[in-house]
């Protein structure tokens, strides 16, 4: 799809309310309390003549703090590869990435390395250089053979080697101090410097400066609470979050010539790079953290075997990919991405159209085949029902909860202490939804559930693996359901209220933000939700398209500041 | 020939620099005083800190005692008896009737946080917040702080089962060992890669080239090192700490380069340790205890750290026990229906055989006139009293090991609503850490625990 560059100014669009698609706090789940100020958005920033986004109307806007981010494990191997090639034999061992608020993003952004892990990447660093130095890889890479350590071939390597492996140009005492470690190390091995070079190959790739994205920024002038990032932190942030690796010559070329400190220069730079395919990765990484798709394993998610014995970690993982291909088919047309709720054909291979009782599509591997009578979208897929149920029986209540609050982004608290949360058994004798009734009469219990369980009620022809069921031990199944006092009357009538609702959309975008700005939620209350207002306005007006929103977040003035002093 | 002389350090630079590793003689005669009470030097035997922690709680009618007694004999409750038949009686005391002081019923995460940290922030009990989190360390961190640069590692994280708390995959939150709000350290689980890291296991290039190498590598580290100091004050206030961890970590393994290899002391073999990897998601976590008790053992032994966590399963555990013939789904999951509290029961005992066994390999390991044990202090605990309903008042709580003579064993104490985090302060001072206060709890303003179990101490 064709990005275009925004041609206007998100301070134009100031306007956008505060309480606009205000997601309700539901705090005790008898309306906002405790920190129900949480999402009202900070002041709406003042508009500048002609959109420019000059020094002085900066001051009022609020952007996520600068963070320290840790390269998660994908962008290591990735930067590793652009650096030194794509055939070499990447470490095996090093620590996989954690999440926080069920994102790897902000955890990268706050969570330390582990001390072990810290180690491995010194290991990481010599098996991979010596990998390099090891064959003649080495020449290609160095480009000289130098025969001591002063030859100035071996400043230029350093120097061109850590511009890439850094993101930045080298300060002149850090190129004198690894310069001079090429000598050391050299000297301690009878004069090789290749050697010398070889070690410090792995020296730059266990640095922080490698390890870590320091987003610093530099001060803006009349704005004392406000940071902008350089230009080459920007082709950081842009080729991250983008494309999941570390920035190209072209980016960081650009970053050199002063393009990436205009808003103009990264709307152009973003355009091109959401143009490319590179791009597709990041958007399919976001949706599965978003929906939770990542832990869809029999690990996380056993099924009783006597019930289901076609469950299976390759099942589970046809589900994912019918969610990937689906998300990938949005990022080259750029439509709607909450058709993925009402959509009604997904990708499907043998194994799934087995799962959906259809015909199984002809040749090997996934293609686009219409689901059964009573299927639509994501909500019936195999994924979100699986992940939201029990080993052995459906869950209304998981199910209503990943609604309105993975979907709809509501707060949910948890159960009062010392609750009984177990339901009475399942005696084959009446229908989940009769087993629910404490749910809804016990007071102590219904002030939240009937927030949830009635959406999640409509679910009820799917079992804890998602496979249809007409019947519940042999009575018919009632799927009609609530939703804000909306009555809907099967999960095609969900769908389409979570379609059209301004409250889905805002959470996606939230959701979108803070994966992207590794930033989490409890720093809306500091008044990013301005931000976000501009940026569902955007999103609604591209026609939800993500690609779309990504590219309007990346120029928006949030994504380009930090707020905050150190 | 230079005469033989080595002091204790190092004799542990052999075990780190050497390749190839002969069983674990810890603090060798040579290296104690004609008493074996103390280090030639002068200096005492260490004393070490740790936490054993398991998730999900236990039985309590299996696990408390019935009747009020001043000596605990943990033959008289089947959790509890694993202890007892593997001789570790005089060795273990049980702390009953404590509160945790938490209003909000934070479901597994303030017990985990009060027992470890001393310390809780509810967070408005949000979700997407990750339910609340510590304000401060957990005790082997703050012994790490006390304790830096004594010995190679810092602290040690070591797991057995391998994953993250129910329906949670990946949360950076869940992990024993604590430095403060928002950060954890992730254990490591699997014995080979804890093996590698504690004595090396490369190729043994000829001494000359290692020493070389070992040369070359501190000098880039040096570089790296200093790359992350100039770059500490141009950040905020919490990355600055987590780059200082980051230096911590740098540091440590410069110690390890630093010091010059000799022969001997604790000498470890070849790799003696299976790794029990996951079977089809399943992990067969008894045999992976063995080898990691052994490996706690030899670290502790050598002196190589004195602080750890040690973190059996993790809180709210989903594990499948695949070992136990308990319902073959996440262990959380059902622990909540009371038609499953056998199969509570028989994973708790399970649990407690694991326990009774990471114990025993530190009692089995000589040192001095006595044996590992005698010098630690270890608290056994989890995150909530039982998974039925969650409370976490009451929680489970086994002190281990008698500190070098500051821990009497056998004794059973009823805390009579005393505060748990005096647990955490008990075994610390045990220790030999001197440490005023331990832990606060913003949501009861409790001021910071100044006393200990007494009853427990010699």
């Amino acid at each position: 799809m064709q990005i275009r560059p925004l041609t206007g100014s998100f301070w134009l669009w100031g306007s956008a309310s505060a309480l606009t698609g205000i997601s309700l706090l539901l705090g005790a789940c008898t309306g906002p309390s405790g920190d129900g100020s949480a999402r009202t958005a900070g002041p709406a920033p003042s508009s500048a003549p002609g959109g420019v986004d000059t020094e002085g109307s900066e001051a009022a806007l609020t952007a996520a703090p600068a963070s320290l981010k840790r390269l998660r494990l994908g962008e290591y191997q990735s930067s590793i590869r652009a650096l030194l090639g794509d055939t070499l034999t990447l470490p095996s061992d090093l620590d996989g990435d954690l999440a926080r608020g069920g994102y790897t993003t902000i955890s990268a952004a706050v969570d330390p390395y582990s001390s072990a892990g810290i180690e491995r990447f010194e290991a990481a660093g010599y098996a991979l250089a010596a990998q390099v130095f090891g064959g003649s890889a080495a020449d290609t890479l160095v480009g000289c053979r130098p025969t001591s350590s002063m030859d100035p071939c071996v400043t230029k390597f350093v120097k061109d080697f850590g511009r890439r492996a850094w993101r930045r140009p080298l300060s002149d005492e850090e190129l004198a101090k690894w310069t001079g470690a090429v000598g050391s190390v050299a000297s301690v091995f009878d004069g090789d410097v290749m050697k010398g070079l070889e070690f410090v190959v792995a020296g730059l790739l266990q640095s922080p400066h490698f390890l870590y994205r320091a987003d610093i920024g530099e001060p803006v002038a009349g704005a004392p609470n406000l940071r902008r990032y350089t230009a080459y932190e920007m082709a950081s942030r842009l080729s991250f979050v983008l494309w999941e690796t570390t920035p190209d010559d072209i980016l960081l070329d650009a970053a050199g010539a002063g393009e990436l400190s205009t808003p103009g220069g990264v709307s152009a730079h973003a355009a091109r790079m959401l143009g490319d395919e590179r791009a597709k990765p990041a958007m399919q990484r976001f949706f599965s953290e978003f929906l939770r798709l990542s832990d869809l394993t029999t690990e996380f998610h056993p099924k009783d075997a006597q019930l289901f014995p076609n469950v299976s970690d390759a099942l589970y993982a046809s589900m994912q990919t019918e969610q990937q291909l689906g998300i990938a088919e949005l990022f080259q047309t750029g439509g709607n991405v909450l058709d993925l709720f009402t959509s009604r054909s997904v990708y499907m291979d043998g194994a799934l159209a087995d799962f959906y009782g259809v015909a199984r599509p002809a040749g090997p591997g996934f293609s686009l085949t219409p689901l059964p009578k009573g299927r639509v979208g994501y909500l019936t897929s195999g994924a979100f029902l699986s992940i939201n149920a029990h080993a052995a029986s459906s869950s209304p209540t998981r199910r209503g909860v990943y609604v309105v609050q993975n979907l709809m982004c509501r707060v949910i608290p948890p159960p009062p202490p010392n609750t009984n949360t177990t339901l009475p058994p399942d005696t084959g004798a009446t229908t989940t939804r009769e087993r629910l009734k404490a749910h809804r009469e016990n007071a102590a219990c219904a002030g939240c559930h009937s927030l949830f369980d009635p959406v999640g009620l409509s679910f009820e022809h799917f079992d804890a693996a998602g496979g249809y069921r007409e019947t519940e031990n042999g009575f018919s199944i009632d799927t009609t359901g609530l939703l804000d006092g909306v009555a809907f009357d099967n999960p095609e009538g969900l769908a389409k209220l979570l379609h059209e609702s301004n409250d889905v959309a805002r959470c996606l975008v939230a959701s979108a933000y803070r994966y992207n700005s590794a930033h989490n939620i409890e720093h809306e209350a500091d008044g990013e939700g301005a931000t976000i207002d501009q940026l569902l306005a955007a999103f609604q007006a591209s026609g939800k398209s993500y690609p779309e929103l990504v590219a309007s977040m990346v120029q928006h003035p949030a994504f380009r500041h930090a707020t905050g002093q150190f | 020939m230079r005469p033989f002389h080595m002091n204790r350090r190092q004799a542990l630079r052999g075990a780190l620099a050497s390749s190839a590793i002969a069983v674990g003689l810890p603090l060798l005669d040579c290296m104690l005083n004609d008493s074996g009470t103390a280090l030639a030097q002068g200096a005492p035997i260490p004393k070490r800190v740790g936490i054993w922690f398991w998730g999900n709680g236990v039985r309590p009618e299996h696990w408390f005692p019935d009747a009020a007694s001043a000596a605990w004999d943990p033959a008289l409750k089947q959790h509890t008896k694993p202890l007892s038949d593997a001789g570790l009686t005089e060795y273990v005391s049980l702390v009953s009737g404590t509160r945790l002081f938490s209003n909000h019923g934070q479901a597994h995460h303030d017990g985990k946080n009060i027992v470890l940290t001393g310390t809780w922030d509810w967070l408005d009990g949000r979700a997407d917040l990750g339910y609340g989190r510590a304000l401060g360390p957990s005790i082997d961190r703050i012994a790490a702080e006390k304790w830096k640069g004594l010995t190679p590692f810092d602290s040690l994280e070591l797991g057995v089962q391998e994953g993250y708390a129910n329906k949670e995959a990946g949360n950076a939150g869940h992990f024993t060992s604590t430095n403060g709000p928002d950060s954890y350290n992730r254990p490591q689980t699997s014995p080979h890669a804890v093996f590698r890291r504690l004595f090396g296991a490369g190729p043994d290039p000829s001494a000359q080239l290692a020493q070389n190498v070992a040369t070359a590598r501190k000098s880039i580290l040096d570089a790296v090192l200093d790359d992350a100091q100039k770059l500490q004050p141009r950040l905020g206030v919490g990355d600055r700490a987590r780059l200082e961890l980051h230096m911590d970590a740098i540091r440590s393994l410069e110690r390890r380069l630093t010091e010059p290899p000799a022969g001997g002391a604790c000498e470890t073999p070849l790799m003696p340790f299976d790794d029990y990897p996951a079977v089809n998601g399943r992990q067969p976590l008894r045999g992976r205890n063995e080898s990691m008790s052994q490996l706690l053992a030899l670290a502790l032994a050598c002196d190589l750290t004195r602080a750890f966590t040690y973190q059996f399963t993790v809180f709210q555990t989903a594990n499948v026990f695949s070992e136990v013939d308990v319902q073959q789904e996440e262990f959380h999951e059902y622990s909540h229906d009371p038609g499953a509290v056998d199969d509570v029961r028989k994973v708790t005992n399970y649990t407690m055989e694991n326990l009774a066994a990471t114990l025993t390999a530190l009692r089995n390991t000589p040192e001095g006139d006595g044996n590992l044990l005698d010098n630690c202090a270890i608290m056994c605990t989890t995150e909530h009293t039982e998974p039925m309903s969650h409370s976490a008042d009451d929680l489970p709580m086994i002190i281990a090991g008698r500190a070098g003579g500051k821990l009497k064993g056998g004794v059973y104490y009823d805390g009579n609503d005393e505060r748990i985090s005096k647990a955490g302060l008990t075994v610390m001072r045990a220790a030999g850490l001197q440490i005023d206060s331990f832990g606060e709890n913003n949501e009861f303003a409790e001021p910071r625990t100044t006393e200990t179990f007494t009853a427990l101490e010699t």
